[in-house]
């Protein structure tokens, strides 16, 4: 399973890289979410998958075997980081829609001189 | 769209419905959030998901009246929790971010306990909802969704 | 007292940051109300003064250190007590003098604010034990005099001068860092206190010339010694209050404290001996020549402080103690008469709107005060008695008299420039202050009725204190012989005297005067003579030959980032992911076996096969997809396809957010989406086929590392104390929720920040645009 898992990841990787590299600014910002998306699945899959429990403690227990759950710490830090990748995509959505309405392009070419027209 | 000539009034009142069962559950999961599957974020972006439907359907002049403050206001108010939260435990001379607890009996929850990690929870319930309806409600305005 | 010295130093930084708040509330009166707070320093310095007796040496070790051996220890000694006097002292008269002088500038907080920030640096510069600690406040003059420099930086004169300084003395920064680092390694550690304490020999060690050779670096460039001293006139393009205290008690000075503080450590040899006197001769005449060229008030007196400056290095090669007395002397001296001329410069500057002297004529006769006072500077420079700079100067001929073997060359260079001192206070005099010159009265826009008082203080407090320090030198005695005794650690009787009786020195200071008489009545030629000289040397004129090199160095700079910096977006992230490949290629292991361990894969699960497969699709189309719809859509296939990941592998929280974010994240898109451009095929066939060979390989090499990182499990992982602790100790059973509000909130704290800033982000760049249309 962590073979292919891994190599999901790689296509994800693959395709990400493929669309950040692309002229168009829409193409790169769609870029960013699947790599984004991919790193955070490297996390996880880092956190292993053999064990698959839900990290909860039982009702009534008083605490619960590690071995039989899921790790709750890359758990912890995909949440983050996927609410962070939320705000960063809103935010580079303002850019560009900002950027298109600036200069009237979508070409990244066109950026290459920080000054207006 | 609150269009004059495009007027739904069953999606409208579905929509308000929504909204309304959103943010209460939202609150539902803030609370449990500790025991249960929930918590600051999940609960965060759940209310704020009703709002944003909310918003579409019924322009965000209606949202604006609906929340009643601006969403500005909810991110500095949920920093300000966390920020207490963070440093009520400094006060008792401890480290910073220190959770705090007191245990209570409520007659027909149980033992019930009350701490500094739930006000911190409640912040970043507020921050998240503030952060994504000061997006939205900017994007929208801008790109005349309304 | 001097236990609150590190309090004091403190409060002056306060105060610097505090500008910000007390300026709405106090407008005009501001520079009074700091000004306080220099005046009290000075006050406890002048009581502390009776605390530190001949031979005690007060230290006040930090309990806050930066870095190991590195922090803000402080020292209260002779030599500290001299300087911190001094700067606060006249520190107090400078910010008086601005508040009236600034009045009419805009951005009065900030220039109050540098002011005091460079105060503050200066004085913990004098007091820290610390060299690291030293080495952070002399940097840190540095910036804070660039700003000062710099303050009218709507003129190119006053950049290009704050520029040069600030390059100059920095450089001579790093060299003190360079040097700090050295002795605090040979020695095993920086404390000044420790390092003189500790006895070893540092002339006799291998790297003892590379260690004086970046002191003195530093000092050559901060006192500003030739060749180094062209940055020091450009910096009077500073307003006169910063170029008063720059000239007087700071800045330039701090070189020659560093020689002093230094002198236990590192003096004694030939190469600190001839080196520093070499340099301080060449200055010392150079100044004095130069200065005599000059028509710029302000000017004359920048190349005056030149000189003076070479003087005291002069004074600490030679080295005997009583060249260090002399030295001593000199510097209050210089500091009390400086000071107080700059700050005249400044009065006639502004009441009448120039500070030539060949237009300048008769300011006697409405500003009689401030002609008082500068006279006596004035004579104060000269070394004519009664000031305390003929106590100074008869010092510094006794000094240079009974230097042994070279006398015969120092002593002539220092007549000379003794002779121009006397010419140019005359000149300056006549031209400046006289009624009966043939000159044109200056019409006046202020007489001195209309001027504050406190704006005539600060000349008059320097001026009556040289006075009354060169009528009863012997005030001065136990604080020289203080300083004396930290300098060079032995004990030493001094007697200032005003009258020496009638002896060879009196002899030469006759001549002098004479002589500098006899130049001035022919001050025609001779400064037409200077003049051709300047001429001369201005062929290698040092400041322009400074800004070609540097405007040469950041030609090629320029070139070469431009080279880097090309402004092409994705090549940018090409070269990225090129070099990332490149280096973690080069890392892993290419054994296969070890490469990607194969075997202990946990069981194949079918649904999960096929929901990978499906997301797989749907990105494979998002990426050729031509319809900007249809591609954030399968990018929404994709996204709730790794949410329902997540859920089979039980993180169901994780899940929740997933499918939300994605949710939200969507609706942006679409929301902006008819708002951006269709897609469009920019690229042609070949890039995109080289394309594609990156990102196949990025992909193959992520797929690798992956693989490859799952052998490596060094430590016991982490989550297992957040397991086991969840409910006891955080009273939690959601273990998720748990560690982002209490084990690891602070990761939280700091991703609402970044969630809050996204928000401020995308609100003002769309407020900015509503802006912009209502225009």
């Amino acid at each position: 399973m962590e073979l292919i898992l891994a190599i999901f990841i790689g296509l994800l990787y693959a395709c990400g890289v493929y669309l950040v590299l692309r002229r168009s600014i829409v193409k790169v910002i769609l870029g960013i979410f699947v790599l984004s998306n991919a790193t955070n699945l490297i996390i996880f899959l880092a956190g292993g998958i053999k064990r698959s429990g839900a990290a909860f403690i039982a009702e009534g227990a008083e605490k619960i075997d590690p071995a039989t759950i899921s790790d709750p710490l890359p758990q912890a830090l995909i949440l983050t980081a996927i609410v962070i990748s939320l705000g960063i995509a809103s935010y580079i959505l303002a850019l560009k829609y900002k950027y298109f309405e600036v200069t009237g392009t979508h070409d990244l070419d066109q950026l290459s001189k920080t000054d207006q027209k | 769209m609150n269009n004059n000539n495009f007027k739904n009034i069953i999606l409208e009142n579905i929509v308000t419905l929504f909204m309304k069962v959103m943010v209460i559950y939202s609150f539902y999961l803030l609370l449990r959030g500790h025991n249960n599957p929930g918590g600051g974020f999940i609960a965060g972006i759940i209310a704020s998901t009703g709002f944003i439907f909310f918003a579409i359907i019924h322009g965000t002049k209606a949202l604006q009246n609906i929340i009643k403050f601006q969403p500005q206001l909810f991110i500095a108010s949920g920093l300000s929790l966390v920020f207490i939260a963070a440093f009520l435990p400094v006060i008792i001379s401890k480290e910073i971010l220190t959770g705090l607890w007191i245990q209570t009996k409520i007659p027909v929850w149980g033992e019930f306990h009350l701490g500094t990690p739930l006000i911190f929870d409640t912040g970043v319930f507020l921050v998240v909802i503030g952060v994504i309806l000061t997006i939205v409600i900017s994007i929208m305005e801008v790109l005349k969704w309304n | 007292m001097s236990e609150y010295l590190p309090l004091l130093i403190g409060l002056l930084f306060l105060s610097g940051i505090l500008v910000t708040v007390l300026y709405p509330i106090f407008k005009q009166r501001l520079g009074w109300v700091l000004s306080l707070i220099p005046l009290t320093i000075f006050v406890l310095l002048l009581i502390s003064l009776g605390d530190i007796g001949t031979q005690t040496i007060k230290l006040l070790p930090s309990d806050f250190s930066l870095l190991p051996g590195i922090d803000f220890a402080f020292r209260m000694d002779g030599l500290s007590a001299i300087f911190g006097l001094l700067i606060t002292g006249i520190g107090f008269l400078v910010v008086l003098y601005a508040s009236w002088y600034m009045k009419n500038y805009n951005r009065q907080a900030h220039f109050f604010s540098y002011l005091m920030f460079f105060m503050a640096a200066m004085t913990g510069l004098v007091f820290s034990d610390n060299l690291m600690g030293l080495f952070i406040f002399w940097e840190l003059t540095s910036v804070t005099s660039f700003l000062l420099i710099g303050f009218d930086h709507h003129l190119e004169k006053s950049r290009q001068a704050a520029l040069q300084s600030l390059l100059i003395t920095g450089f001579g920064g790093l060299c003190l860092l360079f040097a700090a680092i050295l002795i605090g390694q040979i020695a095993g550690t920086y404390q000044i206190s420790e390092i003189i304490a500790s006895g070893i020999d540092f002339t006799a060690h291998p790297q003892y010339q590379l260690i004086f050779i970046l002191i003195l670096v530093a000092v050559l460039t901060k006192s500003a010694q030739f060749p180094f001293h062209f940055w020091l006139p450009g910096a009077m393009q500073a307003p006169t209050p910063v170029s008063a205290y720059l000239h007087s008690a700071t800045m330039v000075n701090a070189g020659i404290y560093l020689l002093l503080r230094m002198h236990p450590v590192l003096s004694g040899t030939i190469l600190w001996k001839y080196s520093l006197i070499l340099a301080g001769v060449i200055t010392m005449f150079l100044g004095a020549w130069f200065s005599m060229g000059q028509k710029d008030l302000k000017r004359i007196l920048a190349f005056t402080t030149i000189s003076a400056l070479g003087t005291m290095v002069l004074l600490i090669g030679i080295g005997t103690p009583l060249s260090i007395e002399a030295t001593l002397v000199f510097f209050i001296v210089h500091g009390l008469y400086k000071g107080g001329l700059f700050m005249v410069a400044g009065i006639i500057d502004k009441s009448t709107g120039t500070r030539d002297i060949t237009v300048l004529s008769k300011i006697w006769k409405p500003l009689p005060a401030t002609t008082i006072f500068g006279v006596l500077a004035l004579i104060s420079m000269a070394g004519l008695p009664p000031m305390l700079g003929f106590v100074g100067k008869e010092l510094v001929y006794v000094a240079k008299i009974h230097l042994p073997g070279i006398s015969w060359i120092i002593l002539p260079l220092g007549v000379g420039a003794n002779i121009m001192m006397v010419a140019i206070s005359l000149t300056i005099f006549v031209e400046v202050f006289y009624t009966k010159s043939k000159k044109p009265a200056i019409p006046i826009h202020y007489t001195e009725k209309k001027l504050p008082w406190y704006f005539i203080l600060g000349p008059g407090v320097l001026a009556l204190a040289g006075l009354l320090l060169g009528l009863f030198p012997a005030g001065l005695n136990q604080v020289i012989a203080n300083a004396l005794f930290v300098t060079k650690n032995q004990v030493v009787d001094v007697h200032l005297l005003l009258w020496h009786g009638f002896n060879e020195i009196l002899l030469l200071s006759i001549f002098a005067i004479l002589l500098g008489v006899i130049v001035f009545v022919f001050r025609k030629p001779v400064t037409k003579f200077i003049r051709l000289t300047i001429k001369w040397f201005d062929i290698y004129h040092l400041p322009t030959i400074f800004m070609n090199v540097m405007n040469q160095y950041l030609k090629i700079a320029g070139k070469y980032t431009q080279r880097i910096q090309h402004g092409y977006h994705r090549y940018y992230l090409m070269t990225f992911f090129v070099a990332t490949l490149a280096i973690t290629a080069f890392q892993i292991n290419w054994n296969f076996t070890e490469l990607v361990p194969l075997g202990g894969f946990s069981t194949i699960r079918l649904n999960i096969v096929i929901l990978l497969m499906v997301s797989s699709l749907a990105v494979l189309f998002a990426v050729f997809s031509m319809s900007r719809l249809s591609a954030i859509l399968s990018m929404g296939v994709v996204g709730y396809g790794i949410g329902l990941l997540y859920l089979l592998y039980g993180a169901i929280d994780l899940a929740i957010t997933q499918f939300l974010s994605e949710t939200v994240i969507m609706v942006l898109f679409v929301m902006v989406i008819y708002y951006l451009p269709k897609f469009a095929k920019l690229s042609n066939k070949r890039s995109r086929i080289r394309d594609i060979i990156i990102s196949l390989a990025v992909g193959a090499g992520v797929t690798i590392v992956v693989l490859h990182s799952r052998a490596l499990n060094n430590y016991e992982p982490i989550s297992n104390f957040f397991t086991e602790n969840s409910l006891l100790k955080a009273h939690g059973r959601n273990i998720v929720n748990v560690i982002l509000v209490d084990f690891r909130a602070l990761d939280t704290l700091g991703e609402i920040t970044v969630l809050t800033l996204a928000a401020i982000g995308v609100f003002s760049l769309f407020r900015f645009t509503i802006k912009k249309e209502s225009k």
